[in-house]
Parts: structure tokens; C-alpha cells; sequence
């Protein structure tokens, strides 16, 4: 109702988001089992996970693909749950990227614009009003010398930039990603991945990016929301859910190479590759030992894997740092304050 | 090296064989085609006689058609019918498959199940009810009377644009719905857009099998002048016998326009018979 009688905005507004008590079940598969969860206004939040965990069935459930069996959901100040998509001022750029295939790029950036204009001929926007504004989009994305071409006749990364354009030319308050990233080359991702943090940065929009890429998550994220099994395992700054995890499996999700995990007095002990060191005498540290078994390169240093009496772990070396081979016996020592301690039901004690 | 030289042999060998069948079975199809337009082209004391072509070819049966048989009409209301048809039944399936692509599990069974069903009824089985029916709206010799019936045979139809508009990605129609089109703008823009094709072939195919319809027409239209070319054919069997120069001359004329409209479209009824599966 909004998109439709509002006077035509000129800046993006951004909305927050919360799920209240959201479930879904397809079937005898359970998708969402009860999910809270705040977006923060202007955020750029990634919920991340394991596939199967749910991710992408709140993201079809906030833009109104899915409806929820149970739960409530609000966009800004309206309760949105019943409402259809077209109400939602919400947009989408899908991993297939979705677009037309017999319209033009301009066709398919215009497309929402123009049945806006068709439905509100009072209030919607003007003929000229559209091309202006696909052109800023497409100068905004540098597609302005592709806009009479079609989507087949484009590269993957042109389609991405079209499937941005269409979804921001509406200037949604909310705008969703779906796996953006995952169709395109390793080159492209990177830059692709700039591109939508600036472009959030430019729109102010609020912005939720969906992914099973932990390491894309933790780069990109102004807000990083980590799935299990249906329900959100934690939120919070990226920061945060990587220094503090709150369960054993947040923290054996996020973090590459990821924690290490031990069994030690009933509880579980982790430790980040990065935290343990070498030939260290401290004594508030606690001690683990064991036997290098493969090494691998990366460059600036190397990823060792151990075992030993605890079971196995990872350990990172930096260039400079002591150069390991296959069959050294290694001591590291973690700082105290680097520990991560978990009961047995996985939840983290501090 | 001679089990490369072989290899090389017998793969040519075996399509040469495939393509002598291939030529054999269309020599097959072909000939009656190719000898009842030759005969057309006989005398009628003539006929009957085993030479392929005729000592004394004529057009006679030609000149004959065209000026004692009312050609023009016939084709004329036979074309009317067959495109009627066609568009009715294209715009009933595609609203259909539309609707059951998006319908819940359960009603979009039961709705098949009914659909496929009603292809296992042989059409004569409803013919007199209908009939009955069709002659109580005052539909002997008029066009509604050709059309509407034939409009309640588009199970195929649906069918075929069923599998076609679940071959369309749904993240289209999901994209279509989130830019805030309504369920008619969904189907108008994007998804009659992807099944130009199915529906070009579906249309071509349904024009011709319609075309070809003998029984219903010979009901609808007991006037011999309100008929359609299939039921005018027949009037080449008279009490004296059958003229078969002037019968087989009416059918060549008759035919043109559907060998026309096959060749101009065949690409796309090959395609399309491809991709669904069908016949």
C-alpha cells in the first residue's frame, strides 16, 4: 500500500525488520522453527549457515514468497505478515538473477516502474521520471551502453549488475540478495562484493544478503546472523559472533581455517588457529601438544595440520614464524583470554 | 589402425542403413499421395488404369471442381473453424496452465488426473447429447455450432503448456510478483512471453487435427453448402458412383492450404512435439 500511494520518494528510506516466532515446515522438513530475529534499519545484515538451515526460506518469507505457517513478521512499523510482495517496498535480486529474458535490459530494469505507473496513474511515476531514474541506476552500475541489449546477450557479471539495477531502481526499503555471489567466477566475486557494499553504503537501503560462504559473510556483513536447524544460533556484529560465538557450533562454523575443539574436564575447549603460539613459556596459557602431520602453503605462511593426545588441530603460521615439516613435535601455548570454553550442551560458559 | 578403420566404416554404414529405412517408409507415406494427385489429373475412363501417369492428362477435374463445387466456401468456413478452434482452445489451456502451475498440490492432482481422464472419452461416446444440446441453441449450420463444441477437447492442449510453463524458472514469476505485477501482469508479460513457441506449435496442431474433423461437421451442418471441406468431399460420391478425378482434383485444392501452413511452420511443430515429449 505504501509503494502505491506515498508521493514518489527521491532518497531511500531504510526499514527494520524483526521476526517474531516465525515457523515453516514443508511437509515433515522443518525450515523455520521458531525464529526472532531484529535487522537493524540501514544494516547490512548476511545470514549465513549450513545449507538446510533455513536461510533462504526467511529470506522468501520476509520479500512474501513463502508465507509462514505460525509467527509474525514486520517491516518498518507495518505487521507485513498476510500482505502480498508487490506490498512489501521490499525488492530482490535472486541467484538466478531472474531477469526477463525477451525484455531489454532497460526493459527489465523498468519493468516495476512501469507497472507502477500503470496501476497509479496519479501518484506513480511519469514517463520521463522512469528514464531518469533507469538511467542513474545505469550509470550508477555502468550499464548505460548495454541498456538495448538482452540478458542472453550478456556476461554474468553484466546480468548481476542488471538484476542490482532493477531491484534498486524502485528504491526499496528493504533490499534482499540471494546467494549473490555464488554464480559468479572466483575473479569476479571479489569485486562484485565491493560493489554491493558500496552500493550499500551509497542507498542507505537496508540490506539482507543471504549465504552458505561463512568468509563472505564475516567480510561483508554489517550484521551477521548465523542459522541452525531453523532457528538463529546467534546475531550480532561479525566482530563479535567471531571473538565471542555463543555455542560451539557458531564457532566451529565461522572462521577459516575453523576452531579448534577439545574435550578437556567435561567441557569442550576451542582455540583459533591464529591464537596458538610457538615456543611459548607463558604461564597462563594452556599447553597443547602433539605432531605435525601435512603442511600447506599459503603464501604469506602456512596451515599446519597436528594430532596429538588431545585429538587434531589446525595451526596457522605467518611468514617469519617458525617453518614446520611433517613429523616435527610441536608445543603450542593458547593465551587464557583466547580459550573458548562450551558445556556439554554446546552453549558457551564464560 | 584397423580397428580405427573399422570404427570409421561402420558408423557411415550404419546411418546409410538407417536413412535407406527412412527413405523406404516415406516412399511408403508418400505414394498414395503422390497417385491420387496424378490420377487427378486422368480422364475418368482412365481411372482405373495401372499407368502412373495418364496418355491424355486433363484439368478438367479441375475446372470442374472449381465451377460445380463451392470451393471457396467450404475453405473459407473450414479455415473460420480450425482457427477458431485453435485460438479457443490455446486461450482456455493457457489460462489452465496457468492456474494449475500455481495451485496448491492437491487441487492441481485432482485437476490433472480429471484432465488426463477426459482424454481416455472417445468423442463419439458425447456426440448425440451433444449434438442434442448444440441443435436446442439453434446451432445447426452456424460457425458456434463448428466451434464451441470442439472447445471442450483442449485436455492435450493443457496438457502440453502445463510441462511448458513448469519448464519456466520460477525465480521469473517470483521476480514478476516482488516488482508488484498481479497475477494477470505475471502471466501477460512473463510467462506468455516464454511459451511463444509452444503456443505457435500447439496453435498449428490443433488447426490442423481440426482441419481434418469429419464427424461433428458432418452433424452440425446437414446443409451441404454451410459444411466444411472434409464433409463436401464426400459429395463426390453420388448415385451413379464415385467421381474420383473430381474427388481426388477437390482433395489437392483442399489440402493446399494445410500443406502450406505445415511447411511454413514445421521447425517449430518438430520442436515442440520434441521437447514435450508428445506423439
Amino acid at each position: 500500500m505504501t509503494t502505491l500511494t506515498s508521493p514518489p520518494r527521491t532518497t531511500h528510506t531504510a526499514a527494520q525488520v524483526e521476526l517474531a516466532g516465525v515457523t515453516r515446515t514443508f511437509g515433515a522438513v522443518v525450515a523455520l522453527a521458531g525464529v526472532d530475529l531484529t535487522i537493524p534499519a540501514g544494516s547490512l545484515t548476511v545470514i549465513v549457515g549450513p545449507s538446510g538451515c533455513g536461510k533462504s526460506t526467511i529470506l522468501r518469507t520476509i520479500a512474501g514468497l513463502d508465507s509462514p505457517d505460525g509467527g509474525v513478521l514486520r517491516i518498518g512499523a507495518d505487521d507485513v505478515t498476510s500482505r502480498s510482495p508487490g506490498e512489501r517496498d521490499v525488492t530482490m535480486v535472486f541467484q538466478d538473477y531472474a531477469l526477463f529474458p525477451h525484455m531489454t535490459v532497460e526493459g527489465n530494469i523498468s519493468f516495476g516502474l512501469r507497472l507502477q505507473a500503470r496501476h497509479d496513474r496519479r501518484s506513480g511515476p511519469k514517463r520521463e521520471q522512469i528514464r531518469t531514474r533507469v538511467g542513474d541506476v545505469a550509470a550508477l552500475l555502468g550499464l548505460e551502453d548495454l541498456l538495448g541489449r538482452r540478458p542472453a546477450q550478456l556476461s554474468g557479471g553484466q546480468r548481476q549488475r542488471v538484476a542490482l539495477a532493477r531491484a534498486i531502481v524502485r528504491r526499496p526499503s528493504l533490499l534482499l540478495l540471494d546467494e549473490p555471489l555464488s554464480a559468479l567466477d572466483p575473479q569476479l566475486r571479489a569485486s562484485a562484493r565491493a560493489e554491493i557494499i558500496r552500493l550499500h553504503r551509497e542507498l542507505g537501503t537496508t540490506l539482507v544478503l543471504v549465504t552458505h560462504d561463512q568468509q563472505e559473510a564475516l567480510s561483508t556483513a554489517t550484521h551477521l546472523v548465523v542459522m541452525e536447524r531453523g532457528v538463529v544460533a546467534q546475531s550480532g556484529s561479525p566482530d563479535e559472533l567471531y571473538r565471542r560465538p555463543a555455542s560451539e557450533f557458531v564457532a566451529a562454523f565461522l572462521g577459516s581455517p575453523p576452531m579448534n575443539l577439545h574435550d578437556r574436564g567435561g567441557l569442550r575447549i576451542g582455540w583459533r588457529p591464529t591464537d596458538g603460539q610457538l615456543e611459548s613459556r607463558s604461564a597462563d596459557a594452556l599447553p597443547i601438544e602433539g605432531v605435525v602431520e601435512s603442511c600447506e602453503y599459503t603464501g604469506d605462511g602456512q596451515h599446519v595440520r597436528c594430532t596429538g593426545p588431545d585429538g587434531g588441530f589446525m595451526l596457522v603460521q605467518r611468514e617469519g614464524e617458525r617453518w614446520l615439516v611433517p613429523g616435527d613435535s610441536v608445543r603450542v601455548a593458547v593465551p587464557t583470554e583466547r580459550l573458548h570454553r562450551f558445556g556439554p550442551d554446546g552453549t558457551r560458559l564464560s | 589402425m584397423s580397428d580405427l578403420s573399422t570404427a570409421r566404416r561402420t558408423v557411415p554404414l550404419a546411418a546409410a542403413g538407417w536413412h535407406l529405412l527412412l527413405i523406404a517408409l516415406s516412399l511408403v507415406t508418400v505414394f498414395p499421395l503422390l497417385w491420387a494427385i496424378l490420377t487427378s489429373f486422368k480422364p475418368a475412363n482412365e481411372v482405373f488404369d495401372l499407368a502412373p501417369v495418364s496418355a491424355h492428362p486433363t484439368i478438367a477435374n479441375y475446372t470442374d471442381v472449381l465451377t460445380r463445387w463451392p470451393a471457396g466456401e467450404l475453405v473459407g468456413r473450414t479455415a473460420v473453424m480450425a482457427t477458431g478452434v485453435a485460438a479457443g482452445q490455446l486461450v482456455i489451456a493457457v489460462l489452465a496452465a496457468f492456474a494449475l502451475a500455481h495451485a496448491r498440490r492437491r487441487a492441481r492432482s485432482v485437476v490433472l488426473l480429471l484432465t488426463t481422464l477426459s482424454l481416455a472419452i472417445p468423442p463419439q461416446a458425447l456426440i448425440v447429447p451433444q449434438f442434442l444440446l448444440a441443435a436446442r441453441l439453434g446451432w445447426l449450420n452456424t460457425e458456434a455450432g463448428l466451434i464451441v463444441p470442439q472447445l471442450g477437447s483442449s485436455a492435450l492442449a493443457v496438457l502440453v503448456l502445463l510441462q511448458h510453463v513448469e519448464a519456466l524458472p520460477p525465480s521469473l514469476t517470483a521476480a514478476a510478483r516482488l516488482e508488484g505485477a498481479r497475477p494477470h501482469e505475471v502471466l501477460w508479460h512473463v510467462v506468455l512471453p516464454g511459451l511463444r513457441p509452444a503456443i505457435a506449435a500447439l496453435g498449428v496442431l490443433v488447426f490442423i487435427t481440426t482441419w481434418n474433423e469429419y464427424l461433428w461437421p458432418l452433424l452440425i451442418t446437414p446443409d451441404s453448402l454451410h459444411t466444411t471441406v472434409q464433409v463436401g468431399l464426400a459429395q463426390f460420391e453420388t448415385a451413379e458412383g464415385i467421381n474420383y478425378g473430381g474427388l481426388l482434383a477437390a482433395a489437392t485444392l483442399t489440402s493446399l492450404p494445410i500443406v502450406v501452413v505445415y511447411f511454413a511452420a514445421s521447425r517449430r511443430i518438430t520442436d515442440a512435439f520434441l521437447t514435450s515429449g508428445l506423439r
